[in-house]
């Protein structure tokens, strides 16, 4: 059996799960934008959320941030560039270091990778809990209204970038193990473990593509497909609400 | 089941491939597949049986030659081939596009462009038929190589073809998993269905065959009945089966 990855959709009957996707979507774009307004009270009271989104969807968060780790690299780079870019009067030195870290900047990335995190964890709240077919028809949807935008196409091109996303992380987990069988682990340069990692990865990838395009040609693929069936209910109404109501809340506190 | 007298469903008239790199895949082919038949298609690899099924919907198109479904050529109406010829692909996990098992099989219908509640009503048969309908909610990664194989075969007749291609049914699948595959290819030819087999080891399921056709670099060598084609298909790079070898019927894999 295959390895999960954790980003991807995962069965459930939460209430994320049975959710509109329409508004699973303006929910994640509410969020987003709040969360580029918000400061250290708002985005506490964003991630209680988040955090509770997770656990009704009962997403395996141990795993997920374990999966994420390149993503925390990327975050101490963030606070440490900022902090180390950044004039204030609050700055210190580091002994035998010809740098300087100011504290405010420090906390400006740090700032920056909160909220960074909040948008990350929501956007794997709504692919987890929303098949790739869902997200599609609730993109195309948005785009309905845009002139000169094809929203079906666009959907089309979304599901199957969701669609290989897992592939790729597939494919490059088979060619890791299959590089550490053969020692790869001891080679020292990592610019040229990744180049032993990449090309393989790659090619399988492109190879992977041919067959997955062959494959839906072979089952008559084409934009204009039966859509997925979009009801709104009277909860996603509700919690759509309740989702205004927080984001306010930490716009304002 | 087969009726001698029925028109070919699929004709194959001098077909010929050339891929892009100027080798010839097949060659001069001319074959037809009748109605209900269970035709075993085999060769060794690169012999070009795989190349010659993909013509048959339409994947690839002829260099020369032509192929004919119900009479008119498969390029005149790709949806309608694809339609009526559907395929099974040798790597299920390629084949599968869905995020659960139900998603997967609804795939083909909704590209039919179907009303949403004559899909729901075909796909629960389908899922029924091959034994999945319990594991609909669940994520294809997590099915056994047997079950993946079935899940493929359910999203093509979901669509509701008429001919059914399998390319490599057996491969990478352990006993239990064949068997499972084998019955459902069994009860399909019980329904009439035309089933067109790729495999390079026909012991699996010559027993069910109405006949074998022999690749070689391109070029159909043989084609006929198990009991006249399989004795000596060894020279063209294909086991033959223990049974063949000893002059003995060949026995079925599910008996």
């Amino acid at each position: 059996m295959a390895v999960l990855n954790p980003t991807a959709y995962r069965t459930g009957d939460s209430t994320l799960h049975r959710m509109d996707p329409r508004f699973k979507l303006v929910g994640l774009v509410l969020v987003s934008l709040t969360c580029l307004q918000g400061q250290p009270p708002g985005l506490l009271l964003l991630t209680v959320l988040t955090a509770t989104g997770l656990a009704t969807a009962a997403v395996p968060l141990g795993t997920l941030l374990r999966e994420l780790r390149w993503m925390w690299l990327l975050l101490l780079l963030i606070v440490l560039s900022r902090a180390l870019f950044t004039d204030g009067p609050e700055s210190f030195s580091i002994p035998l270091l010809p740098v300087s870290l100011s504290l405010n900047g420090a906390i400006d990335g740090g700032l920056i990778a909160w909220r960074l995190v909040i948008i990350i964890l929501c956007g794997i709240l709504l692919t987890s809990t929303t098949r790739s077919t869902e997200i599609s028809a609730a993109v195309a949807w948005s785009l309905g209204p845009v002139p000169l935008v094809n929203g079906r196409r666009m959907a089309t091109m979304m599901g199957l970038i969701l669609r290989f996303i897992p592939e790729i992380l597939r494919q490059a987990s088979l060619t890791g193990d299959a590089l550490k069988a053969r020692g790869i682990e001891l080679r020292r340069n990592p610019v040229r473990r990744v180049a032993y990692t990449a090309i393989p990865v790659l090619r399988k990838v492109a190879g992977s593509g041919d067959n997955l395009a062959m494959a839906m040609e072979a089952r008559c693929y084409s934009d204009n497909r039966t859509p997925p069936a979009l009801q709104a209910r009277g909860k996603d109404w509700l919690t759509i609400l309740v989702l205004v109501v927080v984001c306010s809340a930490a716009v304002v506190i | 089941m087969v009726d001698p007298e029925n028109i070919p469903i699929i004709e194959v008239i001098n077909l010929t491939h050339r891929f892009p790199d100027g080798t010839y895949g097949i060659q001069d082919v001319s074959i037809c597949f009748r109605s209900g038949e269970l035709v075993l298609i085999t060769g060794r690899n690169g012999s070009g049986k795989t190349t010659l099924v993909r013509h048959l919907n339409g994947l690839l198109s002829p260099y020369s030659g032509k192929v004919l479904l119900k009479g008119a050529p498969v390029s005149a109406n790709l949806k309608a081939a694809r339609k009526t010829v559907g395929m099974v692909f040798q790597d299920a996990d390629s084949q599968i596009v869905g995020e659960t098992v139900w998603d997967d099989a609804v795939f083909g219908p909704e590209n039919l462009k179907m009303d949403r509640q004559a899909i729901d009503e075909r796909v629960r048969k389908v899922l029924t038929d091959v034994g999945l309908e319990a594991r609909r909610h669940q994520s294809p990664h997590v099915l056994s190589g047997g079950e993946k194989r079935r899940l493929a075969i359910a999203g093509v007749l979901a669509m509701e073809p008429e001919v059914i291609v399998l390319d490599e049914p057996f491969s990478n699948l352990d006993y239990p998993g064949i068997r499972q595959v084998l019955r459902q290819l069994v009860r399909l030819r019980g329904q009439g269905r035309t089933l067109i087999v790729i495999t390079h080891d026909v012991e699996k399921i010559a027993a069910h065959a109405d006949r074998v056709v022999v690749l070689h670099k391109g070029h159909v060598v043989r084609d006929g009945k198990p009991g006249e084609v399989l004795p000596g298909i060894g020279q063209f790079g294909v086991r033959e089966p223990c049974a063949s070898l000893l002059g003995k019927e060949i026995p079925s894999w599910l008996s």
